[in-house]
């Protein structure tokens, strides 16, 4: 298989995890969260020839994500952290919308690193494997993971 | 929504983005511009160094002291910055995106704080000598370039001058407001 074949089976099938974790960074902003995994996978085809399956793949494509995301972000100060609304909608989708707002609200309250764990943690991957994106012990990051997890019940709550 | 497990409940119910077409070829497009662009700067400065020293040669500027010392600080305070440039794109290739958060950010706070040395000290230093070496070439221009032209070079390098500064300082904001996001981050 050549590098871009290899390429668009890894885009394949690491879009949607990547899409998933660029959108909460931005607060469910749908057009910033696809620029932002294009910068990623801009990343990951730079860098391709470096990835030895020391880590697993999508571990090392996470790695890519958060310090990716984390620096377009740094750049880009000003974007838009609230969700469209459109004018006619119903009690239901409106209920919905409010509830992801909440919900982006109250991750938004979070330090960026505490942001990163948790954003990683609703996407599905293992403590193991977030650990070892972070950089900090499994120990620890359970501790850290517990605290996050209250942290955000209490703010969901009184939202 | 009372607890984390509704909330992660909510969470997995959130619309999905359809795999775009013709992204990928997008992608690898964009990488190769990326590459190009830095190679550009490259060219573009080393481009104007070359100029500068066919210059000096073609006005046999060695025969007078303040032009040779004019365009000697011209060309002396461009190869530096070209070299510095060069420098940081290589250190740069060193940060790598696949490092650990920690990692990463700890290399890129360091990459901050020496561009800042960088820009506080040796660009305003660089650009001094750059004018200072302009400004000696004046009386050469005025006595050998027709008035006109002459008027032409003065204002328009006064205005070159002053974009250049104020593209330093919003350069130096950048940079320090990124190394106060950094510190912050990591707990």
């Amino acid at each position: 298989m050549n590098q871009n074949n290899q390429f668009n089976k890894i885009y394949e099938d690491n879009y949607h995890k990547v899409f998933g974790l660029c959108l909460g960074y931005v607060s469910g902003n749908e057009d910033l969260a696809k620029e932002l995994v294009q910068q990623v996978f801009i990343k990951v085809w730079e860098n391709l020839k470096n990835f030895r399956n020391q880590a697993k793949l999508s571990t090392w494509i996470y790695r890519i994500a958060v310090n990716t995301c984390l620096q377009e972000l740094r750049k880009k100060k000003k974007y838009s952290l609230t969700i469209e609304i459109p004018d006619e909608i119903d009690t239901e989708v409106f209920e919905k919308e409010e509830r992801f707002k909440a919900m982006y609200h109250c991750i938004n309250q979070l330090s960026k690193e505490n942001k990163s764990i948790i954003l990683l943690d609703l996407e599905e991957v293992s403590q193991q494997e977030i650990a070892e994106i972070i950089g900090i012990s499994y120990e620890a990051l359970r501790t850290r993971i517990h605290r996050i997890k209250d942290k955000l019940s209490k703010c969901v709550k009184n939202e | 929504m009372n607890n984390y497990k509704d909330f992660k409940e909510q969470w997995g119910k959130r619309s999905q983005s359809e795999l775009p077409k013709n992204a990928v070829a997008d992608i690898i497009t964009k990488g190769k511009i990326v590459k190009r662009k830095q190679i550009i700067t490259q060219i573009v400065l080393g481009v104007t160094c070359v100029v500068l020293i066919g210059f000096f040669f073609y006005i046999s500027a060695y025969n007078d002291k303040t032009v040779s010392i004019g365009l000697l600080l011209m060309i002396g305070s461009l190869s530096l910055r070209m070299l510095i440039e060069y420098f940081y794109t290589f250190s740069t290739k060193k940060i790598l995106p696949d490092e650990t958060l920690h990692t990463y950010s700890e290399k890129l706070k360091r990459y901050y704080k020496s561009r800042l040395f960088i820009s506080y000290l040796v660009t305003p230093v660089l650009f001094i000598s750059y004018i200072a070496g302009f400004i000696m070439l004046l009386p050469s221009f005025e006595q050998n370039l027709s008035s006109g032209f002459y008027q032409y070079i003065l204002y328009s390098s006064l205005l070159i001058f002053i974009i250049l500064a104020v593209l330093i300082a919003i350069q130096i904001r950048k940079e320090l407001s990124l190394i106060r996001d950094l510190k912050m981050e990591i707990e």
